[in-house]
């Protein structure tokens, strides 16, 4: 059943009429004021949000229309089961970043924080865009405007390393958009249409083989850019340099997921299951993600950098949803949708932590934390449960999409992807475990002279307690509901059951053979 | 008397304005302000008729025939008004109401007084005239008369501006002379195979006219001079000098519009005039089309070259236009839509980008675009204009320019001419490079911008960035292309479609 309704649409336009009122008032109203519009905008959006769940998990589909975007296509947001998975955990998202955004720019005294936050809520408004989209051209429009809102976020600094990972991103993002978008207008001009349609609307057969290919080659550029599928993910680890609360953001909740989410509307929305698998499409796409996974777990275990660390793990664990679409098969597909979800909490967590790490104790490379927990015994807990999250332990979030897409591997006949998985898990555990033990060890002789070295003595080594509430909370939030998800996978906002409802449209309630 | 004022419109349009430009210096004797008022007060009227023009053309559903002095075609001049040229009637003198309105303070801050004595304001107002009638006519040698005029005042606009001012206005008077005799030999020749020079009139005998060679020198001799007047490459050897050197407050004007309507004025030639079925026309549209894609390249890739801030956008003007022949060469409905909307929203993102240069010279001096680190501290709405503008003009949703590549695109797909849809891929990203390039500079640059002594401005009300009669126009630009963009099948669907559907 389609209930028309506006509520879609309010809860993109929320955060974008926010970032217009920090825009206008941020420099002359207090700081207070300006994050109280940011968190009560969150807070209005997540509360939108959620508010449509039950009726979507009832099988129901809230559809609005705006008007004409272009000739033929409407500007029309639909809320299927799948786009209510993104929008969830990217609005519920949404308030705990804000929170720890507050704390860290604080806490570190950044500036231009106005700019910061009017490009936080553009990004948000995109995200959601992005989930609720009805069709391709509403769906590029807020990819687009993710791209630019994202621009000044990981170019924050303003100095010349942070213009130049700009310029790397815009470099990567802006063309694989610009490929993105001649695809679209070739899907239109060929099939009169650009609705997604779950299970695809595209007849296998249709066109050449090779044009097939050549159309999801350019349409899936621009979603594996984002999701950082080698050789594509070359931007994401320079963007480091932006604060750590826009590196969660990135590697968490917005940019990323949107990408891999944009697979996923791809795969399964417009090219469907059959044609993708009549091209062969989905081999090819497999075989990238396998080797996504495999080379970014030997390329973090090698970084000192914490955030350099994750920013890899971030690429392998993305690639995990892309072979799970790709593999096809329901269980796959339901595992990748909610390994969306898992790997948002845990990832944002550990981002979190490090960038509460960096903000107490100005610490940065692994080799210089020996010793942390002692100071900091909340931060290296979560860091440590959200470790053990990432590596796909029983009783954690990241274990149910895992397992899920394992079996749709095994069910599919792919046992080799299933290995990888396995494989992959294991070298999760091999590069972030190290990190906890670090911290949970005792403090070397090196980091004691780090930190003289650095100026901080006074400050840092000598300095007590752990991190401030306002960050403290959000990551004692985030680690709480990657463990209740893990045991749980259906608390709260029944997530579980709008994957495997999602994975059902898709395929039809059979595998695909 | 009003229903007789409503018959009288497309003429009053006209009238109106010319009434003002002619005004103006005698008033100007005894109040320099009041001869500027007429100016701004005839524009802001021929706007509102043209509204209530445009509004009568789509309620009728057909084109609107005027005669002038009441003699019938093909012995009298008419004015024919369309959905396609009302939409752009509206275009014109919307934007010479809020160029008018944008110069005053430079008037006021001008020292040297050529700017007085110019008669600016007339120049200005004969501008818009020519514009608006080049637009309306529907006849072939009153449109050369209109282009003449749109010539001459150029000219002077651009004499005026700065030191090589002259010699840019120069250049483009012995260019623009050849491309109007080219454009008058191309009539004349029309006129001896036919002998009409009423364009429907021309369009009917011209399907009885055998002689091939003639019609086909009069299309070269058309595609010369309606290239150059539109700064098509290879014909715009003129446009990048008289665009960077012109008065900053007549730029936008200059810049934004001037060469938009000759190229309306080729649509009408090529679809409404010829018939745009006969083979031979492949020729002439791949020809046409070899020029857009070499100029848009050639655009994009010279205005990387550059630092100065007005040189950047004429060159990429040059590629824009490309955009625009490109769309015609496409030849079908949604290429024909593509570029009809990429002449509404290129005049405003080209008229609002020179609005934010001027600014930007007004309030700081600033010419180069490595000196404008951080002036978006002080000037926000400028800045923030500035950043939808250039993000509109790299094609980047939901801003106007997307939307007119994206009928570009489609129209191009759908007649299977792939590399033009790779020429606009890779024009959108070499203009990304450099709008992201100036970005850079405003709000990352290291050098923050100094405020000049401040004696000149006393026009700029205390909070403000710049006086409210430049900031207005400069948001008008931005909200534009904002609204060109969403509202984008609004024009497509409720205008374009009737009327080019006909001509097709």
């Amino acid at each position: 059943m389609t209930i028309i309704s506006i509520r879609p649409f309010l809860a993109v336009a929320v955060s974008l009429l926010a970032a217009l009122l920090i825009l206008t008032l941020g420099n002359k109203v207090k700081p207070n004021v300006r994050e109280g519009i940011t968190l009560s905008a969150a807070v209005i959006k997540a509360a939108l949000v959620f508010s449509m769940v039950p009726a979507v998990l009832s099988g129901s589909e809230y559809y609005f229309c705006l008007w004409e975007i272009v000739d033929g296509i409407e500007f029309a947001f639909r809320t299927d089961a799948a786009g209510m998975i993104f929008a969830c955990v990217a609005s519920g998202l949404w308030i705990v970043t804000s929170i720890y955004s507050i704390g860290y720019m604080r806490g570190h005294h950044e500036k231009n924080q106005t700019g910061y936050f009017a490009a936080f809520a553009v990004c948000l408004s995109s995200a959601i865009g992005i989930s609720f989209a009805a069709n391709l051209v509403t769906f590029f429009i807020f990819y687009e405007m993710l791209t630019v809102a994202t621009y000044p976020l990981v170019a924050h600094y303003r100095d010349d390393k942070a213009k130049a990972s700009g310029r790397k991103y815009l470099a990567y993002t802006l063309i694989s958009g610009q490929l993105f978008f001649a695809a679209i207008v070739a899907v239109y001009a060929i099939y009169g249409t650009c609705d997604f349609k779950a299970g695809g609307f595209i007849e296998p057969g249709s066109v050449s083989m090779g044009i097939m290919l050549l159309l999801f080659f350019l349409m899936i550029g621009g979603g594996a850019v984002k999701a950082g599928v080698m050789p594509l993910h070359g931007w994401l680890p320079s963007a480091m340099v932006a604060p750590t609360p826009v590196s969660a953001l990135l590697h968490a909740v917005a940019v990323v997921k949107a990408g891999a989410f944009c697979v996923l509307r791809v795969v399964c929305y417009v090219f469907g299951p059959s044609a993708v698998s009549w091209c062969g499409a989905d081999r090819i796409l497999a075989w990238f993600a396998v080797t996504t996974i495999l080379l970014s777990s030997f390329i973090a275990m090698r970084k000192d950098n914490l955030k350099a660390r994750l920013a890899f793990s971030t690429i392998g664990q993305l690639s995990y949803i892309v072979l799970g679409i790709s593999v096809l098969a329901p269980y796959s597909i339901a595992g990748a949708m909610f390994h969306i979800v898992a790997h948002a909490f845990l990832k944002i967590t550990l981002f979190m932590c490090a960038g509460a790490i960096f903000v107490t104790t100005h610490l940065s490379e692994i080799s210089t934390m020996g010793g942390l927990a002692k100071r900091m015994p909340v931060t290296c807990a979560c860091f440590g449960l959200a470790s053990l999250g990432i590596a796909g332990l029983p009783l954690l979030a990241g274990f149910v999409s895992k397992f899920n897409i394992i079996r749709g591997a095994l069910l599919m006949g792919k046992p080799l992807f299933a290995a990888v998985l396995v494989a992959a898990a294991l070298l999760a555990i091999s590069y972030l475990i190290p990190v906890v033990r670090i911290f949970f060890g005792k403090a070397d002789e090196a980091g004691d002279c780090e930190c003289t070295a650095s100026g901080h003595a006074a400050d840092v080594c000598g300095g007590h307690g752990d991190a401030t509430p306002a960050m403290l909370i959000p990551i004692v939030i985030t680690a709480a509901v990657s463990l209740i998800l893990g045991i749980m996978p259906d608390a709260g906002l029944h997530l579980y059951d709008l994957a495997v409802m999602a994975a059902d449209a898709i395929t039809g309630g059979g595998a695909i053979v | 008397m009003i229903s007789y004022m409503i018959n009288h419109i497309p003429v009053l349009i006209v009238i109106v304005p010319l009434c003002g430009a002619v005004l103006c210096p005698a008033i100007s004797h005894f109040s320099p302000s009041a001869g500027k008022r007429t100016v701004i007060g005839a524009l802001l009227a021929a706007f509102c008729m043209s509204i209530i023009q445009l509004a009568s053309v789509i309620k009728a559903g057909e084109a609107f025939h005027y005669w002038l002095g009441g003699w019938q075609p093909p012995y009298g001049i008419e004015f024919v008004i369309d959905g396609v040229n009302g939409i752009i009637i509206v275009l014109v003198s919307f934007i010479g109401f809020m160029t008018a309105l944008f110069s005053s303070p430079f008037e006021e801050a001008d020292k040297e007084a050529p700017f007085r004595s110019a008669g600016y304001y007339s120049i200005l107002c004969f501008l818009v005239i020519g514009l608006l009638g080049l637009s309306s006519t529907g006849d072939a040698f009153n449109l050369y008369v209109f282009m003449e005029i749109v010539a001459l005042s150029g000219y002077g606009l651009i004499a005026i501006g700065e030191k090589k001012g002259p010699i840019a206005a120069f250049r483009y008077l012995l260019t623009g002379t050849i491309g109007a005799s080219a454009y008058l030999l191309g009539v004349g020749l029309l006129y001896s195979a036919t002998g009409t020079l009423n364009m429907a009139d021309l369009a009917i005998r011209l399907r009885e006219v055998d002689n091939m060679p003639v019609i086909v020198m009069a299309m070269a001799c058309l595609i010369v001079g309606f290239g150059i007047k539109m700064a098509l490459f290879p014909l715009h050897g003129w446009q990048p000098a008289a665009h960077s050197y012109a008065h900053p407050a007549a730029d936008p004007m200059i810049a934004g519009v001037m060469i938009k309507i000759p190229a309306y004025a080729m649509f009408r030639f090529f679809f409404c005039i010829f018939d745009s079925s006969l083979p031979m026309m492949k020729t002439i549209f791949t020809i046409i089309g070899i020029m857009a894609v070499l100029g848009i390249l050639f655009g994009s890739l010279k205005a990387l070259r550059y630092d100065k801030f007005n040189k950047i956008l004429a060159y990429s003007s040059i590629g824009q236009v490309g955009y625009i022949a490109l769309g015609f060469s496409i030849g079908n409905f949604y290429g024909i839509a593509g570029a009809v909307l990429h002449i509404l929203s290129h005049a405003f993102m080209k008229t609002g980008l020179f609005y934010t240069s001027a600014a930007f010279k007004y309030r700081y001096g600033i010419h180069y675009t490595d000196q404008l680190g951080q002036v978006y501290r002080k000037m926000p709405v400028t800045c923030g204009a500035l950043v939808v503008l250039s993000l509109s003009m790299t094609g980047l949703p939901p801003f106007a320019g997307f939307f007119s590549k994206w009928y570009l695109a489609l129209g191009a797909i759908q007649n299977g001419q792939y590399l033009y849809v790779a020429v606009l891929i890779i024009s959108s990203l070499l203009s990304a490079i450099y709008f992201f390039r100036i970005f850079e500079r405003l709000f990352m640059g290291e050098k923050t911008v100094t405020e000049p002594e401040s004696d000149a401005h006393e026009g700029t009300a205390p909070g403000l960035e710049v006086p409210l009669r430049m900031l207005i126009p400069i948001g008008f630009a931005a909200l534009m292309v904002i609204a060109l963009g969403l509202g984008n099948s609004f024009i497509v669907n409720g205008i374009l479609k009737t009327t080019v559907m006909g001509v097709l």
